[in-house]
């Protein structure tokens, strides 16, 4: 009894030393996690006609006592279950009980009054005050507020990077390449700030800037070059891709990077890039497997439609609605059915790439099911299928026979990439067959006249329509301004500039790929479950500036002109801020799939880096797609040796078989909005550096240059090290490299191959640091 | 130089103790004392016909012909064939087996004297009727891509037993499934816990061999060459995540030998492959087979068989005979090499498809696709052998006793592993995802 007494006193000590209690920090965290899935924001599932998410809820006249009763502890029957012994009464029913801590939090609170606050992420945006802060380590405003939050930590803020390593940050960061050595020794040899805005203004014009970021943008938009599901067909959304690169390059301002994706086909008289934007809404996974409903499957792209737009834009788990009302957040299903109702209208509409503009209408309000072969031809019942599509199926497999026939040769060690070019003419005569069918129809968006209604579906079941419901935006978000009732209407409420979701989400997912970590760490959710800002005002104020100029380059050039940016990433004389959580040091991370695959290509000098165009096919290890899908659309079309080198976001994105060099190192099939990938680090991403072909051959170029470089061993080694890595090599380093080109030249056969290999697997050239 | 003197030259000796701390561990979920430690899940893609192999109805030869009754099919929807299509009756006649009677079809010869060992599960079902949904269904108890496959919640919860092979393997033998990988994917689980494919031939691992160019002394000078440089780069950076990147190129080296070491299964004795039926060196469900086993002996967590073939639309006689004949001996044989081991204890078996087959005919001679009703059959650790679980009406249509969804499936394997399928979590995208969703009933019938 002595003991939790006093443990109660200490917590009370240490609630009150802590400041006043903060309703989002505090309190919300307990009711949602303890009480909201009974007595939340879910008329439906809640219990005793209780609500203890609003105050009116919470201090309602239960009958003579109230669930709590503001400024009085000991009359709020809330507080009475949480601590009751009594088995029958204790709250809440299930689960863990609420620690004493927690308990201790929410008397003091209700003694206080018991007040409620908006969510922070519903409050209205507002621009806050910049901390008066005067130290010299201050840059700009970003500074300021990240050394204010370290000071009130007593951490320190790391020293600036050494230059090398500081302009291989920014260049990774604006174009997802290493930067040429050549820019490298300039930067060091007057390591200005003058040089480098310059630097900082090269890479954000650099064409390869829309390439980095679209990477980023292609996850949220669960791009994908293939329909997933059964047989997973591949389909024409490539366009899409190069609009998204085109529009970051520009600097679209971006409620028209917006509007242009979520109804750029409703603009007056459309252009044709305008349509290929609304890609965005066709781009996701579509199943046509054998036995599909049309009608199941015209909502199942509805819903993924509604779900993308609530990932992307306001930081909402929408999906949780689609059934039920939703347990945390204020949407209901209704509402979920209300967003859903501005896709009713959509018809799965393509246009041709190549008609000079001429729209090519093949299949009014249906469903696309007849465009593609529906089933496997081992289907009995078929045979009317087979009649139409019979012939080109024989013109395909007898040349992907003929292929298959020279590529079944006796070695294990077949060189991929030379027989590709042998491979190249058969290669593209299939894909000419093949894209008779489809390859060049770009799937856009279009609405009917008249669009099917909308119901809600009970349980989620299209078999169980409810009540019919009209376009519309959630009650509990900002307001709607009315318009057509259509998808413009939906884009015109996103880009509102009382939305103040959409511009705190976004600088926040920006943040997020520079330091790793996003000022909210839960990127994808921004409701009642999601995680708070570490920097509430730091969001604010850049949402704020965001919000003004539109500008997703102004925001990058903010965060990488900092000092906090500018730090340097190592740990090793510091045990403080372990997660980096106050930004007292640089970022230092594994880089995502494509951007290691590039930086490989690109520190031997093997990068192909043409821009755009459709999907590439390098090399891989044959009969992959065969094992993964069967005898459907199995055939890959190896790439030429010059396509295979170009940069991994053109890589064919086939949802069933993504190539390994990729999904070994994590890349997604996006079936659905990805805003955060994992980062693993395993033995199977070791053997694809170890051994994937193009990783040789990229190896075998770079000591073929490296021999051909003129200078002496150690200049050598010096050149391909900072080639890799940027930075000069230490001389642990130089003589671990030079033991090691001893050794493989010990045969008076001088190579450098194994220099060249070794440097391409290194741990610094998979990070940036 | 030679390699000896380069790896001394390089101090590599210097820096090996202080990496000795990087090799992972698992983090092991126990909620309670296991009761298998391995699975062996055998999964026949397309939908194998339970009417023809496992669920005995007499009654369809009276309906051979004619429309099952109004209070069957009404308001039920197919894939391709209309309700009211005439039944057809099993191809293959059935017979009483073992000390329990269990109805087996003769179809199925070898399995029908193993079936004392194993649980037979007459009533299941599923929420799907598509091929690449219902196996979506199957492995990731959703029937949307996206979630994380049933061995990758195993491997997040369990992890390996052992450090040279991968944690969960998938064989595959026959046509792919529709869903492609995702049947042993991750969704949203990280990358490290999805299946990994192993392949029929030379190189079984993705990128596993050396480039051809490569002598082995090289290979392993360039591995000291790269740890040596990260190491010094760990001692720059401070940077913990540099010494797993050590250890994990360090154990990519040793799955260079240890993989094709356990997949080498010429060194089995005669008597053994002529009990799994191998007759010669072509990949095969059988050579799949063995494979579990030694994969299962050599700690390998989870065990994905994909068989493919089972999509009978048409002549099904010839064509399920066919498909029987390739993994009957060898599925039977799986059971019994394991117990003679003393492993079958320890080692869970689960056998089925995405979903079952029609007792109406499509065409003249086919099945179409059916998720009301379908066999599976469970044995080895924590099952009771020889148990007969649910039944379903005198058609073979719907489960009228004991019916198991696939999330009951799901819980009762977590439950056999140790794991509390309810309490297994991962939280993404602000909420708190389970293989289960929210349903599952552990089947307690089933449990030894």
């Amino acid at each position: 009894m002595f003991r939790s007494s006093l443990l109660i006193w200490l917590l009370f000590l240490h609630v009150t030393f802590s400041g006043e209690i903060s309703f989002d920090r505090d309190i919300r965290p307990i009711l949602s996690d303890k009480c909201f899935k009974c007595h939340g924001f879910d008329s439906e599932n809640r219990d005793a006609d209780l609500r203890l998410d609003t105050f009116e809820g919470a201090t309602a006249d239960l009958g003579g006592y109230k669930a709590i009763h503001p400024g009085k502890s000991h009359l709020s029957e809330l507080l009475k279950r949480i601590t009751t012994d009594d088995k029958d009464d204790v709250m809440p029913p299930e689960g863990e009980r609420l620690n004493e801590r927690e308990i201790q939090l929410l008397k003091e609170w209700i003694d206080s009054g018991a007040k409620y606050e908006t969510l922070w992420s519903y409050k209205p945006l507002i621009k806050p005050d910049v901390p008066a802060i005067k130290n010299s380590w201050v840059r700009n405003e970003i500074d300021s507020f990240i050394l204010r939050k370290l000071q009130q930590q007593n951490y320190k803020y790391s020293q600036e990077t050494e230059p090398a390593l500081l302009l291989r940050r920014l260049s990774l960061d604006l174009t997802g390449l290493p930067p040429a050595l050549e820019d490298v020794l300039v930067f060091e040899k007057n390591p200005t700030e003058n040089t480098y805005q310059k630097f900082v203004d090269k890479y954000l014009n650099s064409k390869h800037f829309g390439e980095r970021w679209a990477t980023m943008w292609l996850d949220l938009a669960r791009y994908g070059d293939s329909n997933g599901y059964q047989h997973d067909q591949r389909r024409t959304v490539w366009p899409y891709r190069d609009w998204v690169i085109k529009a970051l390059n520009d600097d679209m301002s971006f409620d028209q990077f917006t509007i242009e994706q979520v109804a750029g086909d409703l603009l007056p008289n459309p252009t044709r890039k305008q349509l290929f934007a609304t890609g965005f809404n066709r781009c996701g996974p579509v199943n046509l497997g054998g036995g599909s409903k049309p009608e199941e499957t015209a909502y199942d792209l509805a819903k993924d439609r509604v779900n993308t737009i609530g990932t992307v834009f306001l930081g909402a788990t929408l999906e949780c609605a689609q059934c039920h009302n939703h347990k945390f957040d204020p949407i209901t299903q209704k509402d979920y059915y209300q967003l859903l109702a501005y896709f009713r209208p959509a018809s799965e509409h393509v246009i041709g790439l190549t008609d000079n503009g001429a729209k090519k209408r093949l299949f009014g309000g249906e469903l696309i099911l007849d465009s593609y072969p529906i089933d496997q031809p081992e289907h009995e019942d078929l045979s009317e299928h087979l009649k139409t599509h019979g012939r080109k199926t024989v013109e395909v497999n007898r040349i992907a026979d003929q292929i298959q026939q020279k590529l079944r040769q006796p070695s294990k060690d077949v060189d991929y990439v030379k027989l590709a070019v042998e491979m190249n003419k058969e290669s593209m005569r299939m894909i000419k067959i093949l894209d008779r069918n489809s390859d060049h129809r770009m799937w856009v968006m279009e609405d009917v006249e008249k669009a099917p209604q909308t119901n809600v579906l009970i349980r989620g079941d299209y078999q169980q329509p409810g009540d019919k419901v009209l376009p519309g935006t959630p009650a509990s978000l900002h307001p709607l301004q009315k318009g057509k009732s259509n998808r413009m209407e939906l884009a015109n409420w996103l880009v509102s500039d009382s939305n103040p979701l959409t511009s705190r989400v976004m600088v926040n997912r920006f943040w997020n790929e520079i330091f790793g970590r996003g000022i909210v760490s839960t990127t994808e959710d921004f409701g009642y479950q999601g995680a708070l800002p570490s920097h509430p005002e730091l969001l604010d104020w850049l949402a704020s500036e965001f919000r003004k100029k539109k500008s997703i380059k102004k925001l990058l050039k903010t965060i990488v002109l900092s000092s906090t940016y500018r730090q340097c990433s190592d740990t090793k004389n510091t045990k403080q801020d372990p997660m980096n959580i106050y930004l007292s040091r640089g970022p230092s991370f594994r880089m995502n799939a494509e951007f290691i695959r590039d930086t490989i290509l690109a520190s031997a000098g093997f990068l192909n880096k043409k821009l755009g165009g459709p999907p590439v096919y390098p090399p891989q290890p044959l009969g992959i797609w065969k094992e993964i899908l069967g005898n459907y659309d199995e055939f890959y079309p190896v790439s030429n040796e010059e396509d295979s080198r170009r940069r991994s976001l053109y890589v064919i994105w086939r949802r069933g078989g993504l190539h390994p060099v990729l999904s070994t190192f994590d890349a997604p099939v996006r079936t659905s909005s990805v805003s955060q990938r994992s980062r693993t680090n395993t033995p199977l991403q070791a053997l694809v550096t170890l051994n994937e072909p193009l990783y040789i051959k990229a190896a075998n170029f770079f000591a073929h240059r490296i021999k051909d470089y003129s200078g002496t061993v150690e200049e050598k080694i010096v050149w391909a090290f900072r080639n890799c890595l940027s930075r000069s090599p230490g001389d642990r380093e130089i003589s671990i490299l030079k033991n090691l080109y001893e050794y493989s030249s010990r045969n008076e056969n001088p190579s450098w191959f194994l220099v060249a290999h070794s440097l391409l697997n290194l741990d610094e050239i998979l990070r940036k640091r | 130089m030679n390699r000896r003197d380069f790896l001394i030259k390089s101090g590599a000796a210097f820096f090996a103790s202080s990496q000795l701390g990087a090799e992972m561990k698992p983090d092991r979920v126990v909620h309670h004392p296991a009761k298998a430690k391995n699975i062996i899940f055998l999964h026949m893609i397309g939908g194998p016909s339970q009417i023809d192999l496992f669920d005995h109805k007499p009654m369809l030869k009276k309906y051979a012909g004619k429309s099952l009754p109004e209070s069957v099919i009404k308001g039920q929807k197919f894939a391709f064939v209309e309700p009211t299509s005439a039944a057809l009756p099993s191809v293959w006649d059935f017979r009483q087996c073992g000390q329990n009677g269990s109805w087996i079809s003769n179809a199925l010869p070898h399995f029908q004297k193993v079936v004392d060992e194993v649980a037979v599960i007459r009533s299941m079902h599923t929420d799907e009727f598509n091929h690449g949904a219902a196996e979506l269904f199957m492995h990731t108890g959703f029937g949307r891509l996206g979630r994380p496959s049933l061995g990758a919640w195993i491997n997040y919860a369990l992890g390996s037993e052992n450090n040279n092979l991968p944690t969960y393997v998938v064989l595959g033998s026959g046509s792919g499934a529709a869903s492609g990988n995702n049947t042993w994917g991750t969704g949203f689980l990280p990358g490290k816990f999805q299946g990994v494919k192993f392949r029929s031939g030379n190189s079984p691992v993705l990128y596993l061999d050396n480039p051809k160019t490569m002598h082995e002394d090289d290979r392993r000078a360039m591995i000291s060459a790269v740890t040596d440089l990260n190491s010094l780069q760990f001692q720059e950076s401070g940077n913990n995540e540099v010494l797993t990147r050590n250890a994990q190129l360090r154990m990519a080296h040793r799955m260079q030998t240890s993989i094709p070491d356990t997949l080498d299964i010429e060194s089995e004795p005669e008597y053994i492959k002529e009990m799994y039926g191998i007759k010669n060196s072509k990949p095969s469900f059988a050579r799949n087979c063995i494979l579990a086993r030694r994969l299962v002996e050599k700690g390998v967590r989870f065990i994905q068989l994909m068989d493919g073939g089972w999509d009978h639309h048409g002549n099904i006689k010839k064509s399920l005979k066919s498909k029987c004949s390739h993994i009957d001996q060898s599925m039977s044989a799986l059971i019994l090499d394991l117990k003679q081991r003393g492993l079958l204890d320890e080692t869970l078996i689960v056998w089925g498809g995405e979903f079952g087959r029609t007792p109406m005919t499509q065409g003249s001679s086919g099945r179409d696709h059916h998720n009301s009703a379908f066999t599976m059959w469970m044995a080895g650790g924590g099952i009771k052998p020889g148990v007969n679980h649910g039944t379903t009406d005198d058609f073979g249509f719907a489960p009228v006793e004991k019916g198991v969804h696939v999330h009951d499936l799901h819980a009762t394997i977590l439950y056999l592993l140790g794991i509390d399928h309810t309490r297994l979590t991962y939280r993404y995208q602000g909420r708190d995802f389970r293989l289960t969703d929210v349903h599952g009933k552990i089947l307690n019938g089933l449990l030894s």
